[in-house]
């Protein structure tokens, strides 16, 4: 018995070093105080009824009425996109660009998706693919010209980035209304564009065996295996080392011979096709009710870029770590949905995760200064000895 | 005289390395206190102890016979200490003035009395002889400008201890020897000083003690009257120091550098910075451009990299025209660059010591296969870059850039462009921040390598490291080269003349200069 404490011990000390392991626990931590403040103010807002709200806020996509396999399928059906849109900024992140226009690529990609869909009849089995293909290249561009402004001009790319988002939903919109497309693509009576051929949509694969009528297709294979590539690409690549070093050091990359400009651009460019590639198979999804996605008409920036840039800061921009953030927001977005039920707006939970968001970056400076956490209290206690020993703090950076 | 500072048996434990090891150190009112140590030998993190940004594994600190405790630098500030740091503190955009009164800003009711600052700053100068002009902003002033700027901090928040950590690393030897005025100075108005530096010519001129430290632990404090350099070189390094390098003749082969009519044009005021600049080196040569700074020779450098675009002219390396081609063309073609500013160009600082190590490598194999990095080589090379080169870090190949000493991180640059095997090097300010052992060692290691037959182009501005290794000095004067001579036929005095535009000569060809170097 004694040797297994000293084996898990031994493991628990081995998964310590590791590399984000700081990370993963900022995270857990920033969780746990995220919901305890939702909880809180739960019982702040409406005493009676907070017992039912706590419970469903925990249970999450488990209220779902028709049971908990569809409320799990529903989960990942939600977290699909955004764990693309999460991609594409974290990707930024980790290159050093912050890219705020998620969603205006994610616009574009939903705009060559539909195209596609809708007018690619003659592409037969092929038609989701060129589709998604389309959606990628599409917000492939739209993200490299932001990154072509930084480049060469030194524009700040969250403000192109952003400006793109309203210059992507407009023209995209007035495109969808000239009358070269409006006749083809555009259902008059709604102003919604028109359903997705069934030939495009993506295939359900075996979900709706596993979670039927949850809507959840392959596209969440996709989106995993994505984040695993992009993972790849950061961590094992040339290529990916480039575009990292140029983000931590410009000028130290330009100086090993990295063509930085280039790097700038390709970085954005590559966020912009996780994003546009998220759109494209937002649009091809099949959904729940086995009517297709449409895209609505509307002055309205689509949201689903900026929700990846909270799953991203939550993940610390691991790509992998993003799978798992967005199925939590997902999750507790769900959660927040059913919790109306109880009397409770759903809005509870947009506080819940800023605070997580908030907490997140605060836990992991806590975590990566544990030892300098424990030197303040310490301090304290000092006073009544005579000899203090003061540990050292965890890491000299910032020396320099 | 009484003791105003004293540490006692402080140690310092980091990851890995043991900083401080038992120090004890004290300041006399009105001294000089010279602070000597090779790189990471633990005077930084002493200071720093003293300064309130570490605090002390072990140990206890003295003032004027009470124990203090020092938690920040803060509390520093309270008991009179204050710091010049080796890169300034200092915000950019700022005036002097604001800079000057940040943190203790007079005021009344909340309302700013730049006024009353002003006084009471202007009234410093002139009792410490120090110029600043208050309303320039530091973005635009000198590096001494900015230095005397910090004194003034400390001055105004009426410090009587002032540390200065390797304050003459960014200075010019004119600037230097301002600087060693001002100390004497403000010593004479009651100040006592800690002077860290590895300058031993600074150290005999004057402080009046010097602390030694080696490798965490303290050689010795001596009087500087009763000491020599030799004596205190081998107190910091533990053997003799040969100051006087010994150089084998060598045949000059084929030239490897070519420069023709090479002409930059600054982008902010449009002078020709570099101006028609022609010179050549050739294998087995070690070519030194000396001048003083400011006067071309971080362009030159900058353009020969390729960091930035020639206006005009040309730049052939091995016969090949490069002065259009990239800097990974460059570097994979037989350069290897010693930056000027190894923080900005230098070293990834967020990144490991083995990444930094294969900044330039690890595009071609066998660091890498098909685009994808091959962790392990990258580990053996670094590995036996930090045993071959002393690469002295808390964890290894593992730890982060940023965590080792300057002269360190120097060392790890000058590791990497060496081992690279380039038939060119090219080194800016090699030795900048380096001490007598380590610039001992970077000297040997390039003159090894012309003797291997490589091609070296150095740029300094540091005379003794011009004197010391060049084989062919190249004077550079507002953008010319105004001086093409053989280390061996001129003295320093004579190249200082050159060096602030006194004289000049009417330049023989290239040619010419040549067959005198082939006589040897």
């Amino acid at each position: 018995m004694n040797n297994f404490m000293l084996k898990i011990k031994s493991f628990w000390k081995k998964v310590q070093k590791l590399d984000g392991y700081n990370a993963v626990v900022g995270a857990l931590l920033a969780i746990a105080i995220g919901l305890l403040v939702g909880i809180v103010l739960m019982i702040i807002i409406n005493p009676s009824s907070s017992i039912f709200g706590i419970g469903r806020l925990l249970k999450g996509m488990f209220n779902h009425p028709r049971g908990g396999w569809i409320g799990l399928g529903q989960m990942l059906y939600r977290a699909t996109p955004i764990i693309f849109t999460g991609l594409a900024v974290a990707f930024a992140f980790k290159t050093g660009l912050f890219n705020i226009g998620a969603s205006g690529q994610f616009t574009v990609g939903i705009f060559a998706a539909l195209l596609v869909g809708i007018l690619g009849d003659k592409l037969g089995s092929f038609q989701w693919i060129v589709a998604v293909l389309s959606g990628m290249t599409a917000g492939f561009l739209w993200g490299a010209i932001p990154g072509l402004f930084k480049a060469k001009y030194n524009v700040h790319e969250v403000i192109t980035s952003i400006m793109f988002n309203y210059i992507a939903m407009y023209v995209v919109n007035g495109l969808l209304n000239s009358n070269f497309l409006k006749t083809k693509v555009v259902d008059g009576s709604t102003n919604r564009t028109v359903k997705i051929d069934q030939a495009a949509r993506t295939s359900y694969g075996f979900f709706d065996k596993i979670f039927p009528n949850s809507g959840l297709d392959i596209s969440i294979l996709i989106a995993i295996g994505t984040a695993i590539i992009i993972y790849f690409v950061l961590n094992k690549t040339v290529f990916g080392r480039e575009l990292k070093s140029v983000g931590l050091n410009r000028d130290a990359a330009k100086y090993a011979g990295v063509n930085e400009k280039r790097s700038i651009v390709l970085s954005m460019a590559i966020s912009g096709m996780l994003a546009g590639m998220g759109g494209a198979l937002f649009i091809l999804a099949p959904s729940i009710y086995n009517l297709g996605t449409v895209y609505a008409i509307e002055n309205v920036i689509i949201s689903s870029g900026f929700d990846g840039i909270p799953v991203a800061l939550l993940a610390s921009s691991n790509p992998i770590g993003v799978v798992f953030s967005t199925i939590f927001v997902s999750y507790i977005k769900l959660a927040g949905n059913s919790m109306q039920g109880v009397g409770f707006v759903a809005e509870i939970v947009e506080i819940i995760i800023a605070t997580i968001i908030y907490f997140s970056a605060f836990a992991l400076i806590m975590t990566q200064n544990l030892g300098k956490i424990k030197d303040f209290f310490k301090r304290f206690k000092k006073d009544k000895k005579t000899e203090p020993v003061i540990e050292a703090p965890n890491s000299k950076a910032g020396d320099n | 005289m009484a003791k105003i500072i004293e540490m006692r048996n402080i140690s310092k434990q980091f990851p890995g390395i043991l900083a401080n090891d038992n120090v004890n150190f004290d300041l006399e009112e009105g001294e000089i206190h010279a602070l000597l140590g090779e790189n990471g030998a633990g005077k930084s993190t002493l200071m720093s102890i003293l300064f309130g940004i570490y605090l002390p594994t072990s140990g206890q600190i003295f003032k004027h016979g009470h124990p203090i405790e020092i938690n920040s630098p803060n509390d520093a500030n309270n008991f009179g200490i204050g710091m010049v740091h080796q890169h300034f503190k200092l915000v950019e955009v700022f005036s002097i003035l604001d800079n000057i009164i940040m943190g203790v800003e007079p005021n009344k009711w909340g309302f700013l009395k730049r006024e009353r600052a002003r006084a009471e700053i202007t009234e410093l100068c002139k009792q410490y002889d120090l110029f600043v002009d208050l309303n320039s902003k530091i973005q635009d002033v000198s590096v001494n400008m900015q230095q005397r700027t910090e004194i003034l901090k400390m001055l105004y928040r009426h410090n009587d201890i002032l540390i200065f950590d390797e304050p003459t690393a960014v200075l010019t030897p004119q600037e230097i020897s301002q600087l060693m005025a001002t100390m004497k100075n403000l010593t004479r108005e009651g100040k006592s000083i800690i002077f860290i530096t590895h300058k031993l010519d600074e150290i005999m001129q004057v402080a009046d003690r010097v602390t030694v430290l080696r490798r965490g632990k303290v050689i010795g404090t001596v009087k500087t009257k009763d000491t020599t350099k030799e004596d205190l070189s081998r107190m910091m390094v533990g053997r003799d120091v040969i100051f006087n390098i010994e150089k084998a003749q060598i045949k000059l082969g084929k030239p490897i550098l070519e420069v023709k009519d090479l002409v930059v044009v600054s982008n902010r005021t449009k002078k020709h910075v570099v101006d028609k600049v022609n010179f050549q080196v050739r294998e087995g040569e070690i070519v030194c451009i000396a001048g003083v700074d400011g006067n071309g020779q971080s362009e030159l450098g900058l353009v020969l990299s390729g960091l930035i675009k020639a206006d005009a002219g040309q730049i052939f390396l091995n016969g090949e025209d490069v002065t259009y081609k990239s800097i990974r063309y460059r570097n994979d073609h037989g350069m290897s660059h010693i930056p000027e500013d190894r923080h900005k160009h230098g070293l990834i600082l967020q990144d490991t010591v083995a990444n930094n190590l294969a900044l330039k490598k690890y595009h071609l194999e066998p660091y890498q296969k098909h685009g994808i990095i091959n962790k392990k080589p990258i580990i053996d090379l670094a590995k036996r870059l930090i045993d071959d080169y002393d690469v002295r870090s808390g964890e290894g190949v593992k730890s982060k850039m940023g965590t080792l000493s300057g002269g360190n991180q120097q060392k790890a640059i000058i590791a990497r462009e060496i081992d690279k095997g380039s038939n060119l090097l090219l080194s800016i300010q090699t030795v900048r921040g380096l001490d007598v052992g380590a610039v001992e060692f970077a000297h040997n290691k390039i003159i090894e390598e012309r003797d291997k037959g490589k091609a070296v182009l150095m740029i300094s501005f540091e005379l003794d490291e011009v004197m010391d290794v060049s084989d062919r000095i190249l004077v550079m004067y507002e953008g010319k080269i105004v001086k093409n001579v053989l280390a061996r036929d001129i003295d320093v005095e004579e190249l200082g003349l050159y060096m602030a535009g006194v004289k000049q000569d009417s330049l023989p060809p290239e040619k010419e200069n040549l067959e005198v170097s082939k006589d040897e």
